[in-house]
């Protein structure tokens, strides 16, 4: 909801700046950006509906600052029922119907410090009658409506739930059918708005209207969450009434809206009243001052936590010495429900970062022995060279049913994104796929990914590990007992992949390779996170090389991998794949062979910068390391 | 060490709590609409729900949206004292873009005891946040609504010479009605529970700035995050 500092200031009186006042906010729980020198912008969470508004907004910041709310001044006198025309409302439906009839408005652009107000919110100005009740919404939070008072036939109003094969056309021009799930307003011979949503076209105010009836109503909220719901129209004003609109806040509203109408559309008021339909039911509500320190963990003073509701707009009820009981605000109804509410609020007037903090007492540790068993295995297959990976769970039917499953078995999503992502994958072999086709420039690819399959029968823990062009011998060996599947690049799913080599890969579930594996918990505990400074990768080709080097047996491979890496920023990665020790490379000498990848973020990599590449990392080993080439 | 790096860090946040006497858990990730919202005071008919976009499979199965719905499901087996850390995939019905993802990891945890309050849910992620990022970092927690905790939280930090602040956690003390769902007595027990998207963490942590690049595996990201 965006805040307009000069609205505010018609409210509360403060000195902050808007960076301050943005902070202010965000420590009473509404998150907050500051878009201009005298513009904020909060998040409001969906249980506080009545901070959709400037008062809202200004009632928070009194409360916080300790400050005086001067609400504006205007009185009308309120009949309890109407006169001129006839009102049936469903208590289920509507709570309060607040309404003035207005004679003889003048229909017209709206004066300048209107449009700015609105523009500022971000609503576009219409006329001075619609302009003035989204104006008084956004103010006072109270949803606002005006009907054309000649169009509504009979002079009735029927507040009911819509039938079956009703439809109305709503302002935005759209025609709703409309259903049970709707709540409507009708006048004696048809339907004429979606209740708490949208008017009609039918009563809508229009250049040659004269006399209007202006609505102020309270309403159920989930009898508007459900119409917007099943008619997919919502507005500012449905917003509002699902967060729960102040049942007392309509009088005011009408009250503002009606004197500017006066005023800017020269209109006379014949007659203004508050229906009650249902009336509010106050709450009271207890609060043990132990709860307080109990809950939040810092004892506050009995006083101060008093003091606190009642800034809030709690009316205290009774003090005990050890309880307080408080009358919820009509305006809070919809959120303060139960003492723990109240602890939130006197923690969050107070502030969070104000409260003691203290690490959780430690108990001992209770070890979850498929969880280590799964850590082990991303040990093992890790140490043995195969690079863990982590793919998409929504997947395309297609390229499951190219593995010869069947739709009756896939998992379909009912409101997929898209087609290609419609499925939950019933195997890890088409992210392993992909993403080998995704590295179709890495020589040798080696892979796994631990991962949830979805079938008919249920979801599984299973693992992955694949190779391309195929697994070597020691693979092999590591894999022993399991059945290895291969897949040539005439395989269905490898050709709509566009995969252009062989891929060798085992899939089983995790239970079973634990076993067959005979993986036992790690006895080591895992390395630390890696010391890296993250490189971006470009969006071009990159280029592999290997390189072999004899060097000292004492120098450690980590060492060049830096020393090479800071060479240059194209000299992305420098992955060991190879060390061995032998008499006939000299004595106290070892062979290492290292494969780089050389990426350029502007361009595609071409084949005479990565030889000038090369040779940079061929004289750095030469003179720094002493290393000569194999 | 070849680990994938979302894979490395949560198991990096694992340890930091198994330390502390977490047990890890995990749960399904087709879920129902009691554990992954009704059983967490997220109804149908509220507008909390549209916080959260949902892929369903039916009316009643959702992909999960939070490992929050294992919460419940321990504790129909489990009588407290306890504490867990749960990691897992999560969805959420989004576009995708450079900021946004269908999928993520969460971790969610919880510890419920006589006397575990707010203090010590703000200083066990304090603890965390240093372990992660430094000493230096800097941390705000301010209140946040989720249905399922009262009072609850955001925490947000701050690393050093940066000048915006981030959120990276909401939590809270567990509210009475989701406790009495976990079939424990409100009156006689307390907990906190927290969530963490472990995907924007990591990048935080290594300064990457497409959430994506983890889940396409290109060997130029992956082999980047070697020791």
């Amino acid at each position: 909801m965006k805040l307009v500092l000069d609205w505010l200031r018609e409210y509360v009186k403060f000195e902050e700046s808007a960076d301050q006042l943005a902070d202010l906010y965000t420590s009473l729980g509404f998150e907050t950006t500051t878009l201009s020198k005298e513009v904020i912008d909060l998040e409001i969470t969906p249980n506080r509906g009545d901070c959709l508004s400037v008062l809202g907004l200004a009632r928070e910041y009194a409360a916080k600052a300790n400050k005086p709310l001067s609400l504006k001044r205007c009185q009308y006198d309120f009949s309890e029922k109407p006169k001129s025309i006839k009102i049936k409302a469903d208590p289920s439906l509507v709570h309060r119907y607040t309404a003035a009839i207005i004679r003889d408005v003048r229909i017209k652009e709206s004066p300048h410090y209107i449009k700015e107000k609105l523009l500022a919110y971000g609503i576009k100005p219409h006329n001075n009658l619609v302009d003035i009740t989204n104006l008084i919404m956004i103010e006072t939070g109270q949803p606002l409506h005006g009907f054309d008072l000649a169009k509504i036939k009979g002079k009735s109003i029927v507040v009911r739930a819509a039938r079956k094969g009703e439809q109305l056309e709503i302002l935005s021009g759209e025609i709703i059918k409309l259903s049970g799930e709707n709540a409507v307003i009708a006048d004696k011979q048809r339907v004429i708005d979606l209740l708490g949503i949208m008017g009609g076209a039918n009563s809508a105010i229009s250049e040659s209207t004269k006399d209007i009836l202006l609505q102020a109503a309270a309403l159920e909220p989930q009898v508007i969450r459900k119409s917007t719901k099943s008619s997919k129209v919502s507005s500012e004003a449905s917003y509002r009434y699902e967060r729960s609109v102040d049942f007392e806040g309509s009088r005011y509203g009408i009250s503002l809206a009606t004197k500017l109408i006066e005023q800017e559309a020269q209109g006379s008021v014949e007659e203004i009243f508050d229906l009650i339909i249902k009336p509010l039911r106050t709450r009271s509500l207890g609060l043990r001052y132990r709860k307080v320190s109990e809950l939040l963990g810092t004892r506050l003073d009995n006083k101060l936590i008093r003091n606190y509701l009642i800034r809030l707009g709690f009316v205290l009820v009774k003090d005990s010495g050890s309880d307080v009981v408080v009358k919820v605000p009509s305006h809070r109804m919809a959120d303060i429900l139960f003492e723990e509410d109240l602890v939130e609020e006197v923690g969050r007037l107070h502030g969070y970062n104000r409260l003691s903090r203290k690490l959780v007492a430690k108990t001992s540790p209770k070890i979850n022995v498929s969880y280590q068993i799964k850590r082990a295995i991303r040990v093992s297959l890790s140490v043995a060279g195969f690079q863990e990976i982590l793919s998409y769970s929504l997947v395309d039917p297609k390229h499951a049913q190219a593995l010869g499953i069947g739709e009756s078995e896939l998992r379909k999503l009912a409101n997929p994104l898209s087609p290609e992502n419609s499925v939950l994958r019933p195997s890890l072999v088409i992210g392993a796929l992909k993403s080998i086709q995704k590295n179709a420039w890495w020589p040798q690819i080696k892979i796994f990914e631990i991962g949830r399959v979805f079938t008919k029968q249920g979801e599984q823990k299973n693992l992955l590990v694949a190779a391309s062009p195929g697994f070597s011998k020691t693979d092999y060996e590591l894999l022993n007992n399991l059945n290895v599947v291969r897949f040539e690049p005439t395989h269905q799913l490898s050709k709509l992949l566009k995969l252009r080599r062989p891929v060798e890969l085992v899939e089983t579930s995790l239970q079973f390779y634990a076993k067959a594996a005979k993986v036992k918990p790690p006895a080591a505990t895992r390395p630390a996170l890696p010391d890296i400074t993250y490189r971006q990768i470009s969006a071009f080709p990159p280029l592999v090389r290997d390189i072999a080097i004899i060097v000292a047996k004492d120098i450690a491979p980590e060492n060049i991998i830096r020393t090479t890496k800071s060479l240059d920023q194209r000299i992305l990665i420098v992955e060991l794949f190879d060390e061995f020790i032998s008499p006939k490379f000299g004595k106290n000498k070892k062979s290492l062979a290292f494969r780089l990848v050389f990426d350029n973020p502007q361009k595609t990599m071409t084949d005479d910068e990565a030889n000038q590449l090369m040779e940079k990392i061929v004289r750095e080993l030469k003179d720094k390391l002493s290393a000569s080439m194999r | 060490m070849s680990y994938h790096p979302l894979a490395q860090f949560i198991d990096e946040i694992l340890v930091i709590f198994e330390s502390l006497g977490f047990e890890i858990a995990e749960g399904p990730e087709i879920e129902d609409e009691w554990h992954n919202f009704d059983g967490l005071r997220v109804p149908a008919d509220h507008p909390s729900r549209d916080v959260q976009d949902t892929f369903w499979l039916d009316s009643k199965h959702p992909l999960r949206t939070h490992t929050t719905s294992v919460d419940l499901r321990l504790m129909e087996g489990e009588k407290p004292p306890a504490r867990f850390i749960i990691p897992g995939r999560c969805f959420r019905h989004e576009a995708t873009d450079q900021h946004h993802e269908a999928q993520f990891y969460q971790i969610d945890g919880f510890a419920i005891d006589k006397d575990i309050s707010f203090a010590d849910l703000m200083g066990t992620l304090e603890f965390l946040i240093k372990r992660l990022y430094g000493k230096q970092v800097e941390l705000r927690f301010v209140p946040h609504h989720y249905p399922f905790v009262e009072p609850g939280l955001d925490l947000h930090i701050r690393q050093k010479g940066q000048e915006e602040w981030l959120e990276v956690l909401g939590a809270g003390i567990l509210h009475p009605e989701v406790l009495k769902n976990m079939r424990v007595d409100p009156t006689k027990w307390q907990g906190f529970a927290f969530g963490m998207g472990v995907d924007r963490l990591m990048m935080l942590y290594y300064g990457i700035d497409d959430i994506r690049l983890s889940y396409v595996n290109d060997f130029r990201f992956l082999k980047q995050f070697k020791p």
